[in-house]
């Protein structure tokens, strides 16, 4: 046992002294292992393993410096490697050369430093495999963390004499050929090193013309190794003309690695929107802070915003990393918005601001950031408009797609808006044809709004209560009103819910209208056959907003709004509670009181008119209730006037009592109706039928009451009529609705008083041709 | 906003016509370029009834004799506007309408009307290039009796004719009824280039009338005494004669309702007068007259985009006289053709070219016109007459008489202007020689259709 354990240590013991005799040997006499011979048998391995490697004219030089170290010199003529199963790389080096060392330690070898590395006039081919399924789609691409890769750098050994450079390196990707050209050269001892890299944008890339490129310069020129000259530039041009060029510098001279301080200019030109942006950014392990100040240029929203000196601190020491932005802004409206406005000083043309973002837990992962914003405006007093306002709100989460969610935002806003004369306003809006219409146009005064609003976590909604007082005046009008309301902003399942609600008390108002023809009244509701697209039902497109809204307008009891027309006499008195009510029909009450109106040529008293909306009713229908007084030299007649405003009962009165006819024929022709030519008493007819069936409206009443009337047809089966009005002595006018083609034509046009264009048609007899024959005639009846 | 409102308007018109209660609802939306049309209650009703007047003179029913439509059967508006225009037409009422109600089960109307005075004294004046200006007196008497009978006369003045007619309707039952007697005299004198005559005649007819949904009938029959006078011409001087007159008239609703306006539907009218001498040259002879117009509305389209009209017209004189003795009839019994109602490229009656004319004539002219070409009131038209003469009543002779032309109508505002130009030819038989008669006749006419 004993001479078997011996036998198996002085096995041990020589198999020890020959692997380091060996090793030794190797060591002293690295040749025995790293010659050409060796070398070649290894690239025949690897040619197996589908890597191939060429070269000629292969020279090795290793020279013992002391005990420990070594230094190795490799030279190759035509050096190639390329991946000859796939081909997805191919590398091809005329001359390449290198000169380093390696020392053992107790760790093991180590690469201590490069004399000199040089690769000149490589030509290189690599074809990027597209994405195989090792990273779902779905997931975001993790970025690259800086901090670690400069880590990473600073421990790399030394290199004394870089010289490296490449005339082709295409990189081939699924759909684009990348070009690049880049050149490294540096000597340490020499302390020079620069890094030159230009990529251009491929022929066919989808996004970016071929003028697009990008150039880095790094070099040093005062160091061991650090710190670096950085010089960056990239000019990217779109396909659509869009720019964006981007510069950075690190041009400082020290002595330490950090901070690094880099400095350059940002310049985005979207057309539409043009960013210049000067910055200065210094990095740390510790914190990033950074200082930009520049402008943005509207095109399409004219104006111009200064950014002053913003602070930008991201603190990188502490667990949570803080971030603190503030940012002085000023927005400045530009001349091409005023010139068109007279004056061009009537509005606010600029406001001082401040952006402020505070993050205390800032992360670079799919900024997941929480902190909040503050964003303050505020304008110089005395100006046209004076603006107060602030926003304040938590920092949200940025969705991929969509609006950050309004409970992780909670904002608050405080505004207080004033314009201390609306028609400096009007004046702006009618500059671009959008102005009030008459007779609001020429009212002059200040209009303020306050809101003040809270976030409810309760109702998860942004509530916005707001006051809106008028104090308008224009000579003979007034308009002293209170407007209350509030916003509700909500959110919820990706649907935005917006409301509003609305009380505005007039407390005064005194208008006048503007003159109004007798023949074409304005419509007093919209014409139903014409929809908008509010009327529209939602659509699963329109569903993301949902608007409602609840306006109520109210004259205060003792204090009527009063109209001043040219179709009445005296001021008209209107009272009104209305309603609106998104998806519903106007609501409410409008009623006048007493006064005086020229009707049918004589002064007329509008005893009392009202107009309630009839409850439930799906249309805009009203329910109609008035009396009419109009005093004649024997009678006084009344007209009364009920039902809903689609279908109209006139009910005509008179004292002492006459028959309905003969009312009809004394209001719209002046004598009874016995007095009359046979058209009138036929035009009274046709009045009588269409007011009993409900035909003539208010407006058509007014026009009929208001205009010399020669005739009236009224076709029922249509239930419309046609009028013929006077126009001047011996012309007429015929307006309505129109006449059925056919229906009245060719039995008797009227030409004047009792003279007729008879159309006969004659009864041949049996010695005759039947025929139609067209006589002008003069018809008396007796 | 404005093709919405034209649709609403023009397809109201529409539904109106067949559809009593239905509705339209036309919508825009000017954002979105799309015009909703809904349209409801889109089929017939029955005619349920008719409200009497409201505080008439007239004894309920007598409107009756007016209607074009049938109680019970299915509402059509143009039944309606007929029956209104009958009755303005007859002057008993100076307008009126119906007003439609509808009820579940039909519809009912009510009428709105306006009564003028009851007699009616008319003063008229017009022209055409047949007979030159014309002159018009009539007087009517519109409510004689219970049953509103009429009594009136007429003076009728022409260069060509002169009439006096006095007539009357007499609704002689004791109920309102579409019965009634005609008693009809009638004083006039014919002055054309081939002949002159003074004829009187005293008839008294029984008429009557029929209507439903799709056609009115008129019918008269009753003696008549005529005494004609011969100034100029071949025919005796004096002739005197009676006998059996009877006429009747077929004329589709659709007929009627577009009179003024010709586009579609057929009317028919035929007349016949057996008669015997009373003195003078004794003859026994019975006239047959009948003409038709058939329109067709070419696909319905409005305004129309092509109206084709097919006319004719058979004129006929039996007698018991050889045809070398027709001289010894009175020329009304005697038929000429050209001039505006039948063979335009001629002048009036001047076929066949002699004063004797022929007992028997036969005419078809085919038109085809357009509203659709120039404006809906200019029609423009071609057309086609052909006609014969013949000696004897059952047969026509050679030559034929044809003549195409141009022509175009004018919806007037003062009523139709029609000018027609054609050329009149002569040709022995369809495969004959063909001559030029007449190279261009003019006709302007006002307020004749044809």
């Amino acid at each position: 046992m004993l001479k078997i354990l011996k036998k198996l240590l002085w096995s041990v013991l020589i198999f020890i002294v020959l692997l380091v005799s060996v090793l030794t040997l190797i060591w002293f006499r690295p040749q025995i292992l790293l010659n050409e011979k060796t070398l070649a048998y290894f690239s025949q391995r690897l040619k197996i393993a589908g890597h191939q490697i060429s070269w000629e004219n292969l020279h090795i030089d290793i020279q013992n410096v002391d005990h420990f170290k070594r230094k190795i010199f490799i030279q190759a003529e035509n050096f190639c490697a390329k991946d000859s199963l796939l081909n997805n790389f191919n590398v091809c080096i005329p001359l390449a050369k290198i000169n380093f060392s390696i020392e053992i330690k107790t760790s093991g070898i180590s690469l201590i430093e490069i004399d000199e590395l040089s690769m000149l006039d490589m030509t290189i081919f690599y074809r990027v495999e597209p994405r195989r399924s090792a990273v779902p789609d779905d997931q975001p691409i993790q970025p690259i963390d800086t901090i670690k890769w400069f880590e990473t750098l600073s421990t790399m050994p030394p290199v004394f004499n870089v010289r490296i450079n490449a005339k082709e390196f295409m990189i081939l990707t699924s759909d684009q050929m990348w070009e690049f050209e880049f050149s490294l050269k540096g000597h340490i001892l020499q302390k020079e090193i620069a890094l030159k890299l230009d990529i251009d944008a491929p022929k066919n890339h989808p996004q970016w013309t071929q003028k697009s490129k990008v150039q880095i310069y790094l070099s040093s020129q005062d160091a061991d190794r650090l710190p670096l000259h950085l010089e960056a530039h990239a000019s990217l041009i779109s396909r659509e003309g869009e720019k964006i060029d981007l510069q950075l510098f690190d041009n400082h001279h020290r002595h330490n690695f950090y901070p690094i301080e880099l400095s350059g200019k940002v310049k985005v030109d979207l057309k539409q929107h043009k960013i210049d942006l000067a910055y200065g950014l210094d990095y740390s392990p510790e914190q990033i802070s950074a200082l930009f100040k520049g402008r943005y240029n509207g095109i399409t929203i004219p104006i111009n915003v200064q950014f002053g000196q913003c602070k930008l601190n991201l603190n990188l020491a502490h667990y949570d990393k803080d971030l603190l932005m503030d940012c002085p802004l000023t927005v400045k409206a530009k001349k091409s918005l005023f010139a068109k406005v007279p004056g061009k000083e009537n509005l606010i043309k600029s406001l001082e601001g401040n952006l402020g973002v505070s993050i205390n837990n800032f992360s670079t992962e799919a900024l997941k950031s929480k902190g909040n914003i503050k964003i303050s405006f505020k304008s110089k007093k005395g100006k046209p408009i004076e603006l107060n306002t602030t926003i304040f709100s938590q920092l949200p989460s940025f969705p991929e797609k969509g609006l950050p969610e309004l409970e992780e935002m909670k904002p608050e806003i405080f505004l207080t808006l004033k314009l201390l004369d609306i028609n400096r306003l009007f004046r702006f809006l009618e500059a671009f044809e959008s102005g009030p219409p008459a007779p609001f146009h020429s009212f002059k005064g200040p209009l303020t709004l306050q809101l003040e609003s809270s976030y409810n976590d309760k109702q998860d909604a942004l509530i916005i209560p707001f006051t809106l007082t008028a104090d308008l005046t224009s000579p003979n009008q007034v308009l002293l009103s209170e407007i209350n309301g509030q916003v509700s902003f909500m959110q919820k399942n990706a649907v935005t819910y917006l409301a509003l609600k609305m009380n505005a008390d007039i407390q005064k108002a005194k208008l006048i209208l503007p003159t109004l023809g007798h023949r074409k009244l304005p419509r007093l509701f919209e014409d139903k056959r014409i929809k908008k697209s509010g009327d529209r039902k939602p659509t699963s497109k329109d569903n993301n907003l949902i608007l409602n809204y609840q306006v109520a307008i109210k004259t205060e009891k003792n204090a009527p709004l009063y109209i001043q027309s040219n179709l009445a006499k005296e001021k008209i008195p209107v009272h009104m509670d209305i309603h609106l009510e998104n998806e519903k029909p106007l609501s409410g009450k409008i009623w006048v009181d007493s006064f005086l109106i020229n009707l049918f040529r004589k002064d007329a008293k509008i005893n009392y008119l009202s107009l309630k909306s009839i409850a439930n009713s799906k249309k805009e229908i009203f329910d109609i209730k008035g009396k009419l007084t109009i005093s004649y030299t024997d009678y006084i007649i009344y007209l009364l006037i009920a039902g809903p405003s689609d279908h109209l009962r006139l009910t005509f009165q008179s004292d002492p009592p006459l028959p309905e006819k003969d009312i009809i024929s004394i209001l719209f022709f002046g004598y009874p109706i016995e007095e009359g030519t046979s058209e009138e008493a036929d035009s009274v007819s046709n009045i009588q039928a269409a007011a009993a069936r409900g035909a003539i409206g208010l407006a058509s009443l007014y026009f009929f009451a208001s205009t010399p009337i020669e005739s009236i047809r009224y076709d029922p089966s249509l239930n419309r009529y046609t009028a013929k009005i006077r126009v001047a002595k011996g012309t007429s006018l015929t307006v309505g609705s129109g006449e059925v083609e056919g229906g009245i034509y060719g039995l008797r046009k009227r030409l004047g008083k009792d003279f007729y264009i008879s159309t006969e048609y004659q009864e041949g007899g049996s010695d005759k041709d039947s025929s139609t024959t067209t006589l002008l005639e003069w018809i008396l009846r007796y | 906003m404005s093709k919405a409102v034209f649709l609403h308007n023009n397809l109201s018109i529409l539904i109106t016509f067949d559809y009593p209660c239905g509705t339209i609802d036309i919508t825009a939306d000017p954002e979105l370029a799309e015009i909703d049309i809904k349209l409801k209650e889109l089929y017939s009703k029955n005619l349920l009834g008719v409200e009497p007047l409201q505080n008439s003179h007239l004894k309920p029913g007598v409107l009756e004799r007016y209607y074009a439509f049938q109680l019970g059967k299915i509402y059509n508006h143009e039944h309606m506007v007929i029956t209104s225009r009958r009755i303005v037409s007859s002057g008993i009422l100076t307008s009126h309408q119906f007003i439609l109600k509808c009820q579940d089960d039909g519809v009912k109307v009510s009428q709105i009307y306006s009564a003028g005075e009851p007699r009616l004294l008319s003063i008229g004046a017009g022209a055409n290039t047949d007979v030159g200006p014309i002159f018009k007196i009539a007087w009517k008497n519109l409510t004689t009796g219970e049953y509103d009978s009429t009594l009136g006369t007429s003076l009728f003045l022409s260069l060509r004719e002169q009439t006096l007619r006095l007539n009357s309707a007499w609704y002689l039952l004791d109920r309102p009824s579409r019965f009634h007697l005609s008693p009809v005299l009638t004083l006039s004198r014919e002055n054309e280039d081939i002949y002159e005559t003074l004829s009187s005649e005293l008839a008294l007819l029984s008429a009557t009338s029929y209507d439903n949904q799709i056609f009115g009938l008129w019918a008269s029959l009753g003696p008549a005494f005529k005494y004609d006078r011969q100034y100029e011409g071949i025919a005796p001087v004096v002739a005197d004669y009676y006998g059996v007159r009877g006429d009747i008239r077929l004329e589709g609703h659709k007929f009627e309702y577009w009179k003024h306006y010709p586009r579609e539907d057929h009317m028919l009218n035929a007349n016949i007068f057996t008669a015997q001498a009373s003195r003078g040259t004794p003859f026994r002879a019975t006239i047959l007259r009948a003409q038709s117009q058939h329109l067709f509305n070419f696909k319905n389209r409005v305004p129309p985009w092509l109206i084709l009209g097919i006319r004719s017209k058979v004129n006929m004189t039996f007698t018991s006289l050889g045809a070398d003795q027709s001289f010894i009839l009175p020329t009304y019994f005697r038929h000429f053709l050209g001039g505006l109602s039948d063979i335009r490229g001629f002048s009036r009656k001047d076929i066949p070219g002699d004063s004797l004319g022929g007992l028997g004539t036969a005419y078809i002219g085919l038109e085809a016109g357009s509203d659709a070409i120039l404006h809906e009131k200019l029609r423009p038209f071609l057309f086609f007459d052909l006609g014969a003469v013949g000696e004897q009543s059952h047969q026509l002779d050679m030559p034929l008489y044809h003549s195409p032309g141009v022509g175009m109508r004018w919806e007037s505002p003062i009523g139709a202007l029609r000018l027609n130009l054609a050329r009149g030819f002569i040709s022995e038989g369809f495969n004959g020689p063909t001559f030029v008669a007449n190279p261009l006749q003019v006709h302007v006419s006002l307020g004749e259709e044809f």
